[in-house]
């Protein structure tokens, strides 16, 4: 509570300090009321009058309708800067400039300046563009917006048509292309079967199995002959085999005699006893039974083979059939031969399918797309002749502009009053703000804040009656001028108001 | 020389005819002390003359009734400290059982003589100078009934020194002492300024310090209040 009015009184101090210094600097208290109010008054005078319309465009667009909420705002957004762009357009403003009809006194360069200072585009809901005009001159300002909108609107039509029709155009040619392209694909895979001297895959195929049976069978014939001819000269071994063995004996017999020559000059020399004479008469002995032997042997083989006469005859079955094997070699080499180049032929001709294969897969997906283009030029054939929807972006008017009676902002009366009400405020409130800022003493309460001492007293200004004259008399004459400055004022207002000035 | 002592010697007699004689003086009337700004009985402007009684009642009770000494110094110079002293000195004198003494000590602002109206002859310096001079030879009659007032005098240019001096010592003991009744102020030279004013508070048994309106900030009133000492401020006064 204490707290309270200590607060109360510092505050209550403070304030009166604000209007003790006001009378201190009544001249320039006087001075700075003139000075502010008339300088509001003459921003009133010199502050144009801003008339505003607008108009509402809708905006037709399937992406737009289908966006979710917050997609949908700056979509909105963009097809209203889009919108903005072109009413911009030079041609359009041209042709707004150039119309008779309306405008008749704005220049294109009027028509531009008016819309960079003026036009605002702002989106008002999903589908709704709010398009605002500000301008000195309510007329120029209606007519120019009502123009404007209406020719986006024309324009955003007639360049629907014109993009329909472009796009036929577009469409046309490139079918016509394709065409071209489909004739080019089929001409080539003409040439490139005419070009085929290999024949089919299939006969190649055919062929080469044939060879490689051919070549089998060839091969077969090798193998018998040269097995013949193996068992051939084995039976001709044979038959050496037993004339080598009479030959045999005849050997034995030779080493037989020589033996017993042997034998005869060492019993000249050594008795029968003598080891030498022993040996000699064992070999000899042994000599003998190997003769007998092998004689028996040969007696036996004879007896068993045929007869030796019949060697000529296999040595003659054996060349011929040496003869048979080389001609089945040479028939083998050609049926190899034969099968090489069959592999080649079916190469060649892999080849040229695969070549084939291109191009006429080529040729589907060109004759794909022709059909498919064909499809679309009818559909933009369509469109252009009926003018249906489109996925482009449509504009109407919801609300056309309306005459603007009203200038926007502060009227000049209002500047008449906030001038008054602030050429007043102004010399206390820079008062107030430089004793705010001002680190100097001026009342009671700022001491006992500052020091907390005891302040025994204040002591009042006392005037003396000459100075409280003067003062009087200070006051009478700040307050005609104070008058003076009242009725100047309320004149300008009044001739301003008047047209005069 | 002979000539010098004749003159001093008439003066000092007349001096004497006319403290004897002081009872007598004419007072002032109250268009005159209005004019004068000074305070008293029946006083058209009630707020100005009460405010000097309620600086008067506070300083009597931070005396605790007996008689005192007391300097009133300003924190810088314009703020009105003879004017603060004198109204001070005229608010103890309304009391008619006291008495009150002003003295001017402010050497470089002494317009007590002309706030009062008074022909100096002699004062404060010239009697601290002349060891010949009497105390009744620099008090002066004010026109305000019980007030009297020593001007500075006109030594002006040697005064700083005498300030510290024993004479000046005595001088105030013996204010003091003889007359039991009397309140002594003094108007001192402002105390952020000079250093004069530092001796004179120690003369006195306390003091109060004038803050002007809007002439002085925070730093400058806390320098004031260091260069008295705290426990010798009574008090501070704001003077609008």
């Amino acid at each position: 509570m204490n707290k309270n009015a200590t607060q109360s009184s510092y505050l209550f101090q403070f304030l009166s300090t604000v209007v003790k210094e006001a009378v201190r600097h009544k001249i320039w208290v006087v001075l700075l009321f003139a000075l502010v109010s008339l300088g509001v008054l003459g921003v009133g005078m010199l502050h144009p009058e801003v008339f505003r319309t607008f108009a509402v465009i809708k905006v037709v667009e399937p992406d737009l309708e289908q966006a979710p909420g917050p997609e949908r705002g700056q979509q909105l957004m963009v097809v209203a800067e889009n919108l903005r762009q072109s009413m911009f357009a030079p041609e359009l403003i041209k042709r707004i400039a150039d119309s008779d009809s309306s405008n008749a006194s704005l220049t294109t360069e009027d028509i531009v300046l008016l819309l960079e200072s003026g036009l605002v585009l702002q989106p008002l809901s999903d589908d709704l563009v709010r398009v605002s005009l500000e301008g000195g001159d309510p007329t120029q300002v209606h007519s120019l917006l009502s123009s404007l909108s209406e020719a986006v609107v024309a324009q955003n039509k007639a360049s629907k048509r014109d993009t329909k029709k472009e796009n036929y155009l577009l469409i046309d040619q490139q079918t016509k292309n394709y065409k071209a392209k489909i004739i080019e694909a089929e001409n080539r895979i003409k040439q490139l079967v005419a070009s085929n001297y290999d024949g089919t895959e299939q006969s190649a195929r055919e062929k080469i199995t044939s060879v490689k049976q051919e070549i089998e069978s060839n091969q077969s014939d090798v193998d018998d002959a040269e097995t013949q001819i193996k068992r051939l000269e084995v039976q001709l071994a044979e038959l050496s085999k037993s004339t080598e063995k009479t030959t045999r004996a005849d050997k034995l017999r030779e080493k037989l005699q020589t033996a017993e020559a042997q034998l005869e000059e060492a019993r000249k020399l050594y008795p029968d006893a003598d080891p030498n004479v022993v040996d000699l008469s064992l070999q000899i002995e042994d000599l003998k039974y190997a003769i007998a032997r092998e004689q028996a042997k040969a007696d036996a083989a004879d007896e068993e083979s045929a007869p030796i006469a019949g060697m000529s005859a296999l040595q003659s079955l054996l060349s011929s059939e040496q003869a048979g094997l080389e001609s089945k070699k040479r028939k083998l080499k050609r049926s190899t031969e034969t099968l090489d180049d069959e592999l080649k032929r079916l190469e060649r001709i892999e080849i040229h399918q695969s070549q084939v294969a291109a191009v006429t897969r080529d040729y589907h997906v060109t004759k794909a797309t022709y059909e498919e283009l064909l499809s679309r030029k009818e559909e933009a054939r369509l469109a252009m002749t009926l003018d249906g929807e489109t996925n482009s972006v449509t504009f109407s008017i919801e609300q056309p502009a309306f005459f603007p009676d009203n200038a926007i902002g502060l009227r000049f009366e209002q500047y008449v009053i906030t001038g008054l009400i602030i050429g007043a405020v102004a010399p206390f409130t820079f008062i107030l703000f430089y004793l705010i800022f001002s680190s100097r003493i001026r009342f009671r309460g700022q001491i006992e804040k500052f020091t907390n001492l005891a302040v025994l007293g204040e002591v009042p200004r006392l005037t003396s009656a000459g100075s409280q004259k003067s003062y009087i008399s200070d006051v009478l004459l700040l307050a005609f001028l104070m008058l003076l400055v009242v009725a100047i004022y309320s004149g300008l207002a009044v001739a301003h108001m008047r047209g005069a000035l | 020389m002979e000539k010098q002592e004749i003159n001093t010697e008439s003066r000092v007699v007349a001096r004497k005819a006319r403290i004897t004689s002081m009872d007598d003086v004419g007072q002032l009337s109250k268009e005159e002390l209005a004019d004068r700004k000074l305070v008293h009985p029946g006083m058209s402007n009630k707020e100005f003359l009460n405010s000097f009684r309620e600086i008067r009642t506070k300083i009597l009770k931070h005396a605790g009734g007996s008689n005192f000494v007391v300097s009133v110094a300003a924190v810088t110079r314009e703020a009105g400290c003879s004017f603060v002293a004198a109204n001070l000195a005229a608010a103890l004198a309304l009391d008619k059982t006291k008495t009150a003494l002003l003295i001017d000590c402010n050497l470089y602002q002494p317009n007590l003589h002309q706030l009062l109206d008074i022909d100096v002859d002699s004062g404060l310096l010239d009697y601290l100078a002349d060891d010949r001079l009497d105390i009744n030879d620099i008090i002066y009659a004010t026109g305000i009934p019980r007030l009297r007032v020593i001007p500075l005098g006109n030594q002006t240019e040697v005064g700083a020194e005498y300030f510290g001096s024993e004479r000046m010592l005595q001088l105030i003991d013996d204010l003091k002492r003889r007359y039991g009744d009397r309140y002594i102020v003094l108007d001192v030279p402002p105390i952020g300024l000079w250093a004069e004013a530092r001796v004179l508070t120690e003369l006195s048994d306390f003091s109060v310090i004038v803050v002007p309106y809007g002439k002085v900030n925070k730093k400058q009133l806390f320098a004031a209040i260091d260069a008295v000492g705290e426990e010798k401020l009574a008090g501070l006064i704001f003077n609008n």
